[in-house]
């Protein structure tokens, strides 16, 4: 009875034979690099890099990082190695890429914009996680405020700076009582930036008037709505709905004589008078300064999170001679001002 | 250990996805793109209701229908509309992108401290090993929750794979497969088609949806970009499973397609480890599925060849 069943037990399992050996393979080939990756111990320090998908600011931020390092006396491969893992936009990758970080347990993870962080959240609990480019940590779930926070998450926040946008407002068009933006329900960032910037625009006592968008077609209808509202100002936050049409608002808002300021660089070029934009490289930097407090022993629950330490502003001369609108000279001065041609 | 465990975890719930397309690209013969939609469908209607407090069993049920009330509609638009069936998935896709992003109310959900399905799984392993955090596997030490995390999805992978298996071999599912097959010949048997694509997609987009879910209280949030993608995955998993199983019969199909993703995941596990160019993953990943498809037929062909010699 034993051998028949034993026979049987043959039979059902043959058709499966190759798909089992080769599951065994990999496995094992995991196992074996797993094993001889282990048994390099050195004094070399071992960061990771997780990035979600290929984007201008992903890369401007990883040279952040390698540059940070640099300017603090690191040296690539010799003090420390820098592993970067790309998931290519696929989530299910990112997962694996997570635990292939659990798995090596290197001495600090970095990590670049939100899907990476939530992921990294959820399953690294004791190696220290730096994210930048996230434009809100709260949101993504990685703490309860800056202060108080995942005891092994910290790092930089790259949030529009719309206490600045506001200021430069007031500095630039002191008449300025009513500013207008074109905003996204649909996206959680895009009701963020407009909340954060209708705060700071009521505390130097602007009012801001907001059209809706759904879809992308929408958008030429929103900017002539707002065009006729009469804003002094248009100050176009970012989403993803409209940055990818601020040529149209910017056009239409020039018809109708109104500057637009913006917070991206590329809305400069476009004919924006006036762009505050959060400098990603600089984030970079940042969330090495960060990383190097825990590498010395700090303890990362006791560091805040922070904004991007640096932000640029871009001018665009021409686009403001066709309103009129001549910059104040403190501008020119700055360190961070760019002047677009 | 933590990034093999994982990646068969991944791989598993995954499976549920390839059986999906298995139903929709094996059994009715088109690459229902509406898997893309449907996928992201179940983790926001998932991640929303668990974040507003309901139970996350009943938040996964209600994800299974919303993939399933997705499918039939694209099952609909293409029988009753009489549109390409590619057509039909890549309209309810592109519809589902908003429907989601209405669901969650913004791009992005995070299910970091709330109780889901998965945290039951990990409450299972400390009430079944009690005291144990670590296990010892092959001299490598891993985290008890996780070997019972990877218990749990396989026996729900396996619950669904039975059920179907049961379902399409069952009349009605015979009959289904049929309409796949030959329309003609089955319509003159009386089967009303139409009824059974519907269905079919139905069912199909029910399971993605689930697979859906499930990802996302593994992986601690939803995002509406999270099912862009999975179509390829998926019918890669299904056709590796298919190559290397020896039987064509329906079990083993279905089997197939649970294997398949799994292999497919290991692969892309072996693909990180190597430590090559970031840039490269998805080529390296490309060429390993490649290797794994033709050594075993190479490997045949060779031992073939030396027993022509003797």
């Amino acid at each position: 009875m034993n051998k028949s069943f034993l026979k049987g037990l043959i039979r059902f399992f043959r058709p499966y034979l190759k798909i089992l050996v080769i599951i065994a393979v990999i496995a094992s080939v995991i196992l074996l690099i797993d094993k001889n990756r282990n048994k390099s111990e050195t004094l070399k320090k071992r960061f990771v890099l997780i990035q979600y998908n290929d984007s201008p600011l992903s890369e401007l931020s990883m040279q952040g990082i390698i540059d940070g390092l640099q300017t603090n006396g690191l040296v690539r491969d010799k003090d420390y190695e820098l592993k970067v893992s790309n998931a290519q936009g696929d989530i299910a990758t990112l997962n694996l890429m997570v635990d292939a970080v659990v798995n090596d347990k290197p001495n600090l993870v970095f990590i670049t914009s939100t899907p990476p962080l939530q992921a990294a959240a959820q399953k690294i609990k004791t190696i220290p996680v730096v994210f930048t480019v996230v434009a809100d940590p709260i949101v993504a779930g990685a703490g309860k405020s800056f202060q108080d926070h995942l005891p092994n998450v910290t790092g930089i926040s790259t949030l529009g700076d719309y206490e600045g946008m506001v200021k430069w407002v007031t500095k630039v068009l002191p008449s300025a009582r009513v500013i207008g933006t074109i905003f996204s329900p649909g996206e959680s960032n895009s009701v963020k930036n407009m909340s954060e910037l209708k705060k700071y625009a009521e505390l130097a006592g602007i009012k801001l008037i907001t059209v809706p968008v759904n879809s992308s077609q929408e958008i030429t209808d929103a900017a002539l709505a707002l065009a006729s509202k009469q804003p002094d100002v248009i100050c176009q936050i970012v989403d993803n709905l409209t940055s990818a049409s601020s040529a149209t608002i910017i056009k239409i808002a020039k018809d109708n004589k109104i500057p637009v300021f913006g917070f991206v660089s590329d809305q400069s070029a476009k004919g924006a008078v006036l762009v505050v934009s959060r400098d990603y490289h600089q984030a970079g930097v940042d969330a090495v300064r960060l990383a190097l407090r825990i590498i010395n022993g700090e303890n990362p629950a006791q560091i805040p999170f922070e904004f991007v330490s640096k932000t640029n502003i871009l001018l665009n001369p021409a686009a403001a001679a066709t309103y009129g609108i001549s910059f104040p000279a403190e501008l020119y001065g700055l360190k961070d001002v760019i002047i677009t041609k | 250990m933590s990034l093999l465990i994982g990646a068969v975890t991944i791989g598993l719930i995954l499976a549920l996805l390839a059986l999906g397309i298995f139903i929709s690209f094996r059994i009715f013969n088109f690459a229902d793109i509406t898997a893309e939609g449907s996928l992201t469908l179940g983790a926001s209607i998932s991640a929303s209701m668990i974040v507003a407090g309901f139970n996350p069993l009943l938040a996964t049920l209600v994800a299974l229908a919303g993939g399933f009330i997705a499918g039939a509609l694209t099952g609909i638009i293409h029988t009753k509309f009489e549109i390409n069936g590619l057509l039909s998935g890549i309209l309810v896709m592109t519809a589902l992108y908003s429907i989601n992003l209405h669901v969650m109310g913004k791009s992005n959900v995070p299910l970091m401290s709330e109780s889901t399905v998965i945290t039951y799984f990990e409450d299972l392993a400390k009430w079944l090993m009690p005291g144990t955090e670590t296990m010892s596997l092959f001299g490598n030490s891993i985290p008890a929750k996780d070997i019972i995390i990877l218990a749990s999805v396989f026996v729900i992978v396996s619950i669904f794979g039975v059920i179907l298996y049961v379902f399409f071999k069952s009349n009605f599912g015979t009959a289904m497969r049929a309409t796949g097959n030959n329309q003609q010949m089955i319509r003159a048997q009386g089967v009303n088609t139409k009824s059974m694509i519907i269905l079919g997609l139905a069912v199909s987009n029910a399971l993605i949806a689930l697979s859906g879910a499930v990802l996302a209280q593994f992986q601690g949030f939803a995002d509406v970009q999270m099912g862009i993608g999975m179509l390829v995955w998926g019918l890669a998993s299904v056709i590796i499973g298919e190559a290397l199983i020896s039987d064509k019969s329906l079990g083993f199909l279905i089997t197939g397609a649970i294997f398949g993703s799994v292999i497919f995941r290991l692969l892309v596990a072996v693909a990180l480890r190597i430590g090559m160019n970031p840039n490269d993953l998805k080529l390296i990943t490309a060429l390993f599925v490649f290797i794994a498809l033709v050594l075993p037929k190479i490997l045949k062909k060779n031992k073939m060849k030396s027993m022509e010699i003797k």
